[in-house]
């Protein structure tokens, strides 16, 4: 007899890695707004 | 004699014999209704916290020169604070307390009821009753509190006030993920499932630290779902971000257990695993997702109350 | 007295709530300098508060912590008790 080949769809789970950092918006804008004011040359920092 | 500043009436009565250098003053403040109109800071100025409604009473014995027998009766009716841009609500308290060699200490349970908190995140029907001992531990005993669909419970949340560092357990059961994402106003995140979580806390002079914290969905599990926030061009020639892209698409798990740590810097570390299936990548195989999720817990708090009028949100509550 | 020769100096340092503050002595000199120096960065404070529609005190807190960690060695800064600290 032939041996049959199955071909079965593997089954085994699929593993997907997550890594997520959660930026807070106004966090980011105000920060960026305080990094260019600090650049600034008035001297006040 | 009376002392009087703003509604603050402060009756008092001394009486002090010379001969042993002993004395007692006798002091009562008869109630002071507080308003947004009136509130505490039109008084006493420089505190770092407000008192906007309701009412306190207090009185007290002072005696000198050990203070042995000193007591102070604090009564909080319906009070509200603001602090920064948190506020709580409905506030009611009878306290006692006595000197004991030196140290201002509870006598017996004080029970304490806090009927809302918001500091980004609301916290209801806050019940615990208050400790506070000789070697300055701050115990807050027997807390319980609504959050998120669910309850937070412990049996003792302790806070050294001379910086020596405490243990406390906090347990949160049926933490709803919708109301979470709800309550965030996540944009393109939706999700589904109950969560209860066993959260071991360190208190100490730089904060409140987490190690081991415990992370596990109720059964059946729940759902996720993370759609729109990969642009085309992110997506183009990147497989694992498109695996990823739809595998968040429409997630549902069956488990999702892990463990969590928390630094005074406030950055909160979730490493979860989830198992669940995503039809949109396979519908006869299993999706396990290890996720590893960072997020800064007072920036979180900040920009939820920066985005609304907390103002408002105080007044609403003052109306119910 | 140039802000960056008082700090350097540790006449001045950055306070815990984003504005500077005389570390030990006073003088007419140095409060002249922590005056303007600390109106002009209220103002700024309060634009970037204006257009990210949050609460000038957010924006100085957070102004606060970037601050000191911009300080260069030896320089002072409150922790979060009010206590002078050199960096």
């Amino acid at each position: 007899c032939t041996p049959t080949v199955a071909v079965k769809a593997p089954t085994e789970p699929i593993t997907v890695n997550l890594n997520v950092k959660i930026e807070h918006e106004i966090r980011v804008k105000v920060d960026r707004d305080l990094d260019n004011l600090f650049e600034g040359k008035d001297g006040i920092f | 004699g009376n002392l009087v500043s703003g509604p603050l009436v402060i009756q008092h009565h001394l009486q002090h014999s010379l001969k042993q250098a002993k004395g007692r003053i006798l002091f009562s403040l008869p109630p002071v209704v507080f308003s947004p109109m009136q509130p505490l800071s039109q008084t006493v100025k420089g505190l770092p916290i407000d008192v906007v409604s309701g009412q306190v009473s207090a009185s007290g014995t002072l005696s000198w020169p050990q203070q042995q027998g000193s007591a102070l009766r604090l009564t909080l009716s319906d009070i509200a604070t603001v602090y920064a841009d948190s506020f709580a609500t409905g506030i009611d308290a009878k306290l006692l307390f006595e000197k004991d060699s030196g140290q201002w200490v509870t006598g017996e349970p004080q029970s304490l009821s806090i009927q809302s908190m918001d500091a980004g995140l609301p916290l209801e029907k806050i019940r615990f009753s208050l400790f506070l001992d000789r070697d300055m531990d701050l115990v807050l005993r027997d807390f319980a509190a609504e959050f998120l669909g669910g309850k937070v419970t412990s049996q003792a949340l302790t806070w050294n006030l001379s910086q020596v560092k405490r243990q406390s357990t906090l347990y949160a059961q049926d933490i709803s993920l919708e109301e979470l994402a709800r309550v965030t106003e996540s944009k393109h995140f939706e999700a589904k499932g109950r969560l209860n979580l066993t959260i071991p806390m360190i208190t100490g002079p730089d904060g409140i630290t987490v190690e081991k914290g415990h992370v596990r969905a109720l059964a059946p599990g729940g759902q996720l779902r993370y759609y729109g926030a990969f642009s085309p061009q992110m997506l183009a020639d990147n497989p694992q971000l498109n695996l990823i892209a739809n595998a968040l698409e429409d997630y549902l798990f069956h488990t999702l257990e892990g463990n969590m740590e928390y630094s005074p810097s406030g950055d909160l570390l979730l490493k979860l695993q989830l198992v669940g299936r995503s039809d949109s990548v396979d519908i006869d195989r299993d999706l396990i997702i290890n996720l590893n999720l960072e997020n800064n817990i007072p920036a979180m708090l900040h920009s939820l109350q920066a985005s609304r009028d907390v103002a408002e949100a105080l007044e609403k509550q003052l109306d119910q | 007295i140039s802000l960056n020769a008082a700090k350097s100096q540790g006449l001045v340092g950055e306070s815990n709530s984003g504005y500077i503050a005389i570390v030990d002595t006073s003088s007419p000199e140095l409060e002249k300098l922590v005056k303007q120096v600390n109106t002009k960065r209220k103002a700024a404070y309060a634009q970037i508060a204006k257009r990210n529609n949050i609460d000038i005190a957010q924006v100085a807190a957070r102004a606060a912590e970037k601050l000191e960690a911009r300080l260069s060695p030896g320089e002072y800064y409150q922790d979060n008790l009010g206590r002078w600290v050199q960096k």
